[in-house]
């Protein structure tokens, strides 16, 4: 899903013209204030904004999403290739910083990197999900796991049973919906690296 | 100003009869003076001369005196001989005598006259009393008043006469002839010639005659009349001076303001052309700047659409492709558009001045955009106040300030209700004045003094080139344009009038 923010219209129609004969589905704007009225906030897309946008900017738009807990991949898009503007957008966070006229592959790869870091940030934020149903014991368990330790030693460092630790590795294993223990690992160090 | 400088002439005016005045007056103090001095010094000449003749009366009397004492027996032939040596000399002194007093009763002897001693009996109370022998009393005379009489005592009893002429006394030329005079002796007057003529000014002054035995005072006075005051031989000519200067001091005055003026207005004219030439340089950099950003629309338009042409041709999607291709034709001309007005506002177009009626002008620039008025529901109400004007204007350029007016007011009318654009066209006998007024919302206020700035705009989609581009036109043709809120927004368009075709 991409979300599309510039106040030309033909500019507008033409890149999301451009974009859905990729496949894209694209969401268009003339502003600030129509996207964050109209757009589905329940489906993460990357973001396309024109810098110099009426009334709010590109970057002053990126502000409110951030103050909202909307931290999309963001593509600034301006006609005026100026550096200062450039070096404030990346400070603010954007992913890509491309000038008018955009070229389809330099806009394509741009929206490919957006797409990698959007699903790394669904699958983070999954993950997330997940371990945050662990209780603090499973926590604990899950961390000693992680750094190899087998259930026996599991028992002595926390100075529980052996037959303690066993039910709450079950535990772990039902609710991140998986018994492999590298699979386990992995989900517990992508979270906490 | 033209109030101002009319004003400025009169108080000129006045401060050059106020000069003229004062010169007047004093050529005429000076005059005045000048005839005082001749007052004072012709008094003091008669005083003099008055009284060597006051004195010559008291010699003869002296003299007499000594005649008449000589002998117990009075020596009539003696004092006759004298007597009358002196009367017929100075024919002022109109009679001798000798008085004897006896008692209450007095004889007079009259010597002046060749024959015998005219011998007259009166009392002695009308005698003026006197002891010292020697002594002298003046008296003048109740009935006759030109007349003065001077006694004197030879010896207890014995007095002598001297009857004076006052006439006699001043009449031999002692003043100028239109001198007025008065001689008094005590409080009667014994004399009195007033002035002759009627005048401007009199002025008089007196002097107590320098003599023991007749105090005498002798008043004179002269008048001033006009001409004196203010001889014309003198005052014309200074006049005709003072004018003169004061001519020149005007034109001179006239040729320095003038050329003052032309100074100034050829500093103006250099600061002119140096902020001209500054905000082309500066015009320049933001027409680079404007061009770049306004350009990149359309450009980037064209280029997503013709590369999402070329998928849609693999993808053989016909209904994008000619999507596209439309988008590119609209694009395209949309960005030739910018291309186009940038080069007219550079070049302010080839300037082709005619001179055409106002009212043509107007009509023929309106009828380009009444159409789209009409479709837009727009009311025009348009008044000519006619009279036969002349303009010099660029058709092409008059027409499309007209245009780019009447477009404004009818987008900011966008969304209203009962939309009106009033026209009015107007002016003095000097220039024409066109008024454009809509009933909009107006210029908001921040703005209003930045719109005739290049890349200055309220529209999201605008320029920023449209009313400078007409205000660089209308300035092309010597006329001015300004823009007002007055209800909706109001541009003001001035042009010259020509006066000849």
């Amino acid at each position: 899903m991409i979300y599309l923010v510039d106040d030309d219209a033909a500019v507008r129609e033409a890149l999301a013209m451009l974009l859905s004969t990729y496949g894209k589905e694209v969401a268009t704007f003339p502003d600030a204030a129509h996207l964050i009225a109209h757009a589905d906030w329940t489906r993460p897309g990357v973001l396309v904004l024109d810098l110099r946008l009426p009334a709010v900017s590109g970057l002053q738009l990126m502000t409110q999403l951030s103050a909202k807990g909307i931290s999309w991949p963001t593509i600034m898009i301006t006609g005026h290739g100026d550096v200062e503007a450039c070096r404030r957008a990346f400070r603010a966070g954007v992913t890509d910083f491309l000038t008018k006229p955009v070229d389809e592959h330099v806009l394509m790869e741009a929206i490919a990197a957006c797409e990698v870091q959007l699903a790394e940030h669904l699958a983070q934020a999954e993950t997330a999900a997940l371990l945050k149903q662990l209780t603090g014991r499973e926590a604990e368990v899950i961390e000693l796991v992680s750094k190899g330790l087998g259930s026996k030693e599991i028992a002595a460092a926390l100075t529980v049973s052996v037959r303690t630790v066993d039910s709450h590795r079950a535990n772990i294993a039902a609710k991140l919906g998986t018994p492999s223990v590298a699979e386990q690992t992995r989900l517990w160090l992508s979270a906490h690296r | 100003m033209k109030m101002k400088r009319k004003r400025h002439s009169v108080l000129v005016l006045l401060a050059g009869l106020a000069t003229a005045m004062f010169v007047a007056a004093l050529v005429a103090a000076f005059n005045y003076r000048a005839g005082l001095d001749d007052l004072n010094s012709s008094l003091s000449a008669a005083g003099t001369r008055l009284g060597e003749k006051l004195a010559q009366h008291e010699a003869h009397l002296t003299a007499l005196a000594a005649v008449v004492r000589m002998g117990e027996q009075e020596q009539t032939e003696s004092v006759r001989g004298l007597a009358e040596a002196i009367a017929s000399f100075y024919p002022r002194i109109i009679e001798i005598a000798t008085i004897h007093v006896e008692g209450t009763s007095a004889v007079m002897k009259r010597y002046d006259r060749p024959n015998d001693p005219e011998i007259r009996e009166q009392g002695s109370a009308g005698l003026p009393v006197m002891t010292t022998p020697g002594s002298t009393a003046v008296r003048s005379q109740t009935d006759d008043v030109q007349h003065y009489e001077i006694y004197k005592l030879v010896a207890p009893g014995l007095y002598l006469l001297m009857k004076i002429d006052a006439g006699g006394l001043v009449a031999d030329g002692l003043f100028p002839h239109d001198y007025g005079y008065q001689l008094w002796l005590g409080e009667t007057r014994l004399i009195n010639r007033p002035l002759r003529a009627s005048t401007l000014l009199t002025a008089t002054r007196n002097l107590d005659v320098n003599s023991v035995s007749q105090p005498l005072r002798l008043e004179i006075s002269r008048g001033f009349r006009a001409t004196e005051l203010l001889p014309p031989m003198i005052v014309l000519p200074l006049l005709s001076l003072l004018a003169a200067a004061f001519y020149l001091l005007v034109a001179y005055r006239r040729a320095v303001r003038a050329e003052r003026h032309q100074e100034r207005r050829a500093a103006l004219l250099e600061q002119e052309t140096k902020l001209a030439h500054a905000g082309r340089v500066n015009a320049l950099g933001e027409m680079a700047s404007g061009i770049a950003h306004e350009l990149a629309q359309p450009v980037a338009a064209l280029l997503s659409q013709s590369q999402a042409a070329r998928r849609a041709i693999a993808l053989e999607r016909r209904d994008i492709l000619e999507q596209a291709l439309d988008a590119n034709v609209r694009e395209a001309k949309r960005a030739g558009d910018i291309l186009g007005r940038m080069r007219a506002y550079i070049a302010g177009g080839a300037s082709q001045l005619e001179t055409i009626p106002l009212e043509r002008a107007l009509t023929e620039a309106m009828r380009l955009a009444e159409p789209d008025l009409a479709r837009r529901g727009i009311a025009l109400d348009t008044v000519i106040v006619s009279g036969e004007r002349l303009v010099r204007i660029e058709t092409i350029g008059f027409q499309q300030v007209i245009h780019n007016i009447l477009r404004n007011a009818a987008e900011a009318l966008d969304g209203k209700d009962d939309l009106r654009i009033s026209i009015r066209a107007d002016g003095s006998d000097k220039q024409a004045v066109l008024t454009i007024t809509d009933n909009g919302p107006g210029i908001p206020a921040a703005a209003l003094p930045h719109i005739f700035e290049p890349f200055f705009t309220t529209k999201p989609e605008g320029m920023g080139l449209g009313l400078p581009l007409c205000a660089r036109l209308i300035e092309k043709m010597d006329g001015s344009m300004e823009a007002v809120n007055a209800g909706g927004a109001r541009f003001i368009v001035r042009l010259p009038l020509e006066t000849t075709r």
